[in-house]
């Protein structure tokens, strides 16, 4: 019976395995004929006569309400028929009217020197439209994507060619300073959406032909322009052709922020810590690059990625190198602590009240006693309550409208400081400690390594309420481990502490002189490690 | 690798406390034991030497011949099992009397296994990682440790007095062999894991050097242990650091360090287990060839036998000791960790010799 039934499970296995197998082939085809019809549709040359490719267009385009077309006579006879299409909205109509329709109305008439058909679109192109970026193009499906982006598009009854013009409008955001790294001293600007002038960013900052930069397309419907950044020379080759592999290998309908890609390309997805920087700084970019690092920029975000990044990376700022050094090492040393401060706070609070209470100098064991006296929760509870309440807040603040925001933070400071208290819910030095926690968590330079801690923390406080000391330990060795084993494009994440490596130590804890930073990353970068060196400041010699 | 060995050997001799019986003159105890340490690393330098490119347990093979090598290969690999075993045994006994006392013992070696396995999953390289890491803490909280015992003007010049009260005899007795097979004798389950150094010949200094640079720390914690605690003390606790840290008051704000040097230990131990458990199952998979997508199930059996073994090895605290430190010694160390070796040396030379004699014939 029992042997029956299985083997009556394993024909319907079967079966289902078939046709799974059946529906995939099915889908293949089908998409196998899409892409054909479309490839057949849009290759397509150009037609010669105006009014057919007009109309071709407006059906590829499905009639748009945006899609601008502007036909022309122009000759002494007013024969020659052009068409000028674009985008509205994509392209600056002012410049459109001044650089290509009056000088195709105006100049073009006078013009004696057209003796054959043949030399229309040179004439046209090299001596009526004054615009720097114009390119010629031959089908459909260059055309399409061309006007998608932007460009305005010339076409001239009679001839299979066109004309594509970059006068894109610029009306962005303009560069103003980031809002999230601010600094004291160093530059104020920040990235914008638009990938070209985050580009000339960089490029005013790195003046060197050596500063490549590779472009290409991703995304199936949204054909979000992404840039590679490098310099070559200094980049880690074996990086850059892994992020070159890793690139061509997305294949998704839409890109809309550089973390799609991030999330596409990090090494490791099962992991609370990012493995790629972000940042929203030309500067910082810029100093990346220099030692050795490859940038990603995806246009329509200011947020930069840089890979491959280290753990320690995600504590320095760009502030660190326009500070005295002594002074950055020192506020580096605070953010490690305060890393620590934010991981274990919390579960050591737990900890030692709840198992080794014998560790607290007796006075303050009795006033911290005398304070729990009404407090109906254990540490645990306590402990979680306010952590969590404490998130709530942060993350109603973020989204709540500016103006509302003030009242967010007096119900805050209320509820959290001094109701809860008063009402004998949560001690005051668990107040402390949640406080502590808070703030120490923002001092971490890289919002995404603070929000991962800040996830990690409730695991520490579960283990610290039920093993005490010992369990915060097993937690920190087990999450040594995980650090120690992640690899960001092939570098571990742990470097310059695990492995080892002494030359490193002059730029990710310390921060020494300057001028004794003569070497670059040796994990990240391995090829050009030694940078110019300039010697250490002397004073003049006394005579 | 430096960091490996000096992890391990410190690991968790600091807490139970070495050489302790020879009174005042452990740290006599611990210098001969560290000479007699090194020469064994010599002794294991050379098998490796010969075979650079094998673990411990694949080389028995080819000296020992097939039949006799597998045997003692199998020994060997529950050998290091059985004293991984031991060692977690040692600390959870040591978590439950200082920390934990209503937690079972069994919850507490349970969540150690976990993170052993979960390490030799990783595999050996994010071992060496972690290590790198946790070395850097460890000085830095033994060298606060003698600050701390210093600025407190705990240790007394008078506790170490007088040298050689009954002349040699008892220092070499607690030297050899006690203080020789464990810690030191103990890096013979490093012979696994030399074969994965990237730059092996370097391997010697680095050896040398990290055993002179453990057994001297050694030495200078039990010498301050002693001289905080005093002679008779020091031999009695179960875990004299933990009484010597505890000590420690200072104006009345710090005081009560113990959990903190708990902390510290928990680490050295852990590395300590996972180097033999990483000893022994390595031997295993090697010995047995286990296929790759099976290997999850090994572990785990493994590490549940790990954790049984631990449990049932002796029936309390008192019974484990005594067996760790009468009986283990002299029949489970000395010969695997001194005679066998040397006589694979020996059979070794004997058989180079040989073929050096043939060749000479033809």
């Amino acid at each position: 019976m029992l042997l029956e039934n299985i083997r009556a499970m394993r024909e319907i296995k079967k079966g289902e395995a078939m046709r799974r197998r059946i529906q995939k082939l099915i889908k293949k085809k089908t998409k196998d004929l899409n892409s054909k019809t479309l490839d057949q549709k849009q290759k397509k040359s150009i037609i010669s006569s105006l009014e057919e490719s007009i109309k071709h267009l407006n059906e590829t385009l499905g009639n748009s309400d945006d899609f601008v077309v502007r036909k022309i006579s122009v000759g002494k006879e007013e024969d020659i028929n052009i068409g000028i299409f674009y985008i509205e909205g994509l392209v600056d109509t002012e410049r459109v009217s001044d650089f290509i329709i009056e000088p195709l109305m105006f100049d073009f008439q006078e013009d004696e020197s057209i003796h054959s058909k043949q030399d229309l679109l040179t004439v046209i192109k090299d001596s009526t439209i004054a615009v720097g970026d114009i390119q010629d193009v031959s089908d459909y499906e260059s055309l399409v994507s061309s006007l998608a982006s932007g460009y305005v598009i010339i076409l001239v009854d009679g001839f299979t060619k066109g004309f594509t013009i970059g006068l894109t409008n610029e009306n962005y955001r303009n560069v103003t300073e980031p809002s999230q790294e601010t600094v004291v001293r160093g530059p104020k600007e920040g990235f914008t959406e638009t990938l070209r002038t985050n580009t000339a960013l960089i490029r005013r900052k790195i003046n060197s032909p050596n500063l490549r930069i590779e472009t290409r397309k991703i995304g199936e419907v949204t054909q979000t322009q992404v840039s590679i950044m490098f310099i070559k020379g200094i980049v880690n080759e074996k990086v850059l052709e892994e992020v070159r592999a890793r690139l061509s290998k997305i294949n998704i309908d839409g890109l809309l922020e550089s973390n799609y890609i991030e999330e596409l390309i990090q090494d490791k997805t099962f992991s609370p810590f990012p493995t790629i920087y972000n940042t929203e700084r030309p500067d910082v970019v810029s100093a990346c690059l220099l030692e050795g690092r490859v940038a990603i920029l995806v246009n329509g975000t200011p947020f930069v990625l840089v890979v491959p990044s280290l753990f320690i990376q995600f504590f320095q700022a760009a502030e660190d190198h326009y500070q005295r050094w002594d002074f950055s090492t020192f506020i580096r040393f605070l953010r490690i602590a305060c890393f620590f401060i934010t991981l274990l706070a919390p579960s050591l609070f737990i900890a030692i009240t709840t198992y080794h209470q014998e560790m607290i100098p007796t006075p303050l064991l009795i006033s911290l006693a005398a304070q729990r006296e009404g407090v109906p929760f254990p540490a645990f509870v306590e402990a979680l309550l306010m952590e969590i309440t404490f998130e709530i807040l942060r993350e109603g603040g973020i989204r709540m409208p500016k103006a509302v925001g003030q009242a967010i933070s007096i119900v805050g400071t209320l509820v959290i400081g001094t109701a809860a208290v008063e009402a004998g819910f949560i001690s005051a030095a668990m107040v402390i400690i949640v406080a502590i926690t808070a703030i120490a968590s923002f001092v971490i330079p890289a919002h995404n390594m603070s929000i991962s801690i800040r996830l990690i923390r409730f695991l520490f406080m579960g283990l610290a309420a039920s093993f005490g000391l010992f369990g915060i330990t097993a937690a920190f060795i087990g999450l040594i481990l995980h650090l120690c084993s992640i690899r960001s494009f092939g570098i571990p994440y742990m470097s310059p502490f695990g492995p080892f490596n002494v030359p490193d130590q002059k730029d990710s804890l310390f921060r020494l002189p300057l001028w004794r930073l003569s070497t670059r990353p040796r994990l990240v970068n391995q090829q050009n490690i030694n940078r110019e060196q300039s010697p250490s400041p002397k004073p003049p010699s006394k005579k | 690798m430096f960091v490996l060995i000096f992890l391990f050997e410190v690991g968790s001799s600091i807490v139970v406390g070495v050489g302790f019986d020879a009174q005042q003159n452990a740290w006599l105890a611990i210098l001969l034991a560290l000479i007699g340490g090194i020469i064994l690393f010599i002794v294991y330098y050379y098998l490796f030497q010969q075979y650079p490119n094998h673990v411990f347990t694949e080389y028995l093979e080819e000296i020992l011949g097939k039949p006799i090598g597998k045997v003692v290969a199998i020994i060997y690999i529950l050998y290091f099992f059985y004293i991984a075993g031991r060692v977690l045994r040692d600390f959870g006994d040591l978590l439950i009397t200082t920390a934990l006392d209503q937690t079972p013992l069994i919850v507490v070696n349970l969540i150690i296994v976990l993170l052993v396995l979960y390490s030799y999953y990783l595999g050996i390289e994010v071992i060496a990682r972690a290590g790198n890491i946790f070395f850097i803490m460890l000085i830095i909280l033994a060298f606060s440790f003698f600050l701390l015992v210093f600025i407190d003007q705990l240790p007394k010049i008078e506790n170490l007095q007088p040298v050689l009260e009954k002349g040699w005899e008892p220092v070499i007795k607690t030297a050899f062999p006690l203080t020789l097979t464990f810690p030191f004798g103990e890096i013979i389950v490093f012979t696994m894991i030399f074969p994965f150094l990237n730059q092996k010949e370097k391997l010697f200094k680095i050896g040398v050097a990290a055993l002179t640079f453990s057994g001297i720390l050694l030495m200078l914690t039990m010498t301050l242990i002693l001289s905080v605690l005093g002679p008779t003390l020091s031999s009695e606790s179960q875990f004299p650091l933990m009484d010597a840290i505890a000590k420690v008051n200072i104006a009345d704000i710090i005081q009560r360090l113990d959990p903190i040097a708990l902390a510290i230990l928990i680490i050295g131990i852990y590395f300590k287990i996972t180097i033999f458990y990483f000893g022994g199952m390595y031997g295993f998979e090697k010995l047995i060839q286990i296929e790759k997508n099976k290997r999850k199930y090994y572990l785990l059996i493994s590490g549940g036998a790990l954790l049984t073994a631990s449990i049932f090895m002796a029936e309390g605290l008192t019974q484990h000791l005594k067996i760790g430190l009468e009986i283990v010694p002299s029949y489970v160390h000395l010969p695997l960790q001194v005679y066998i070796p040397l006589i694979l040396v020996i059979i070794n030379v004997v058989k180079n010799k040989m073929s050096k004699y043939k060749n000479n014939l033809q």
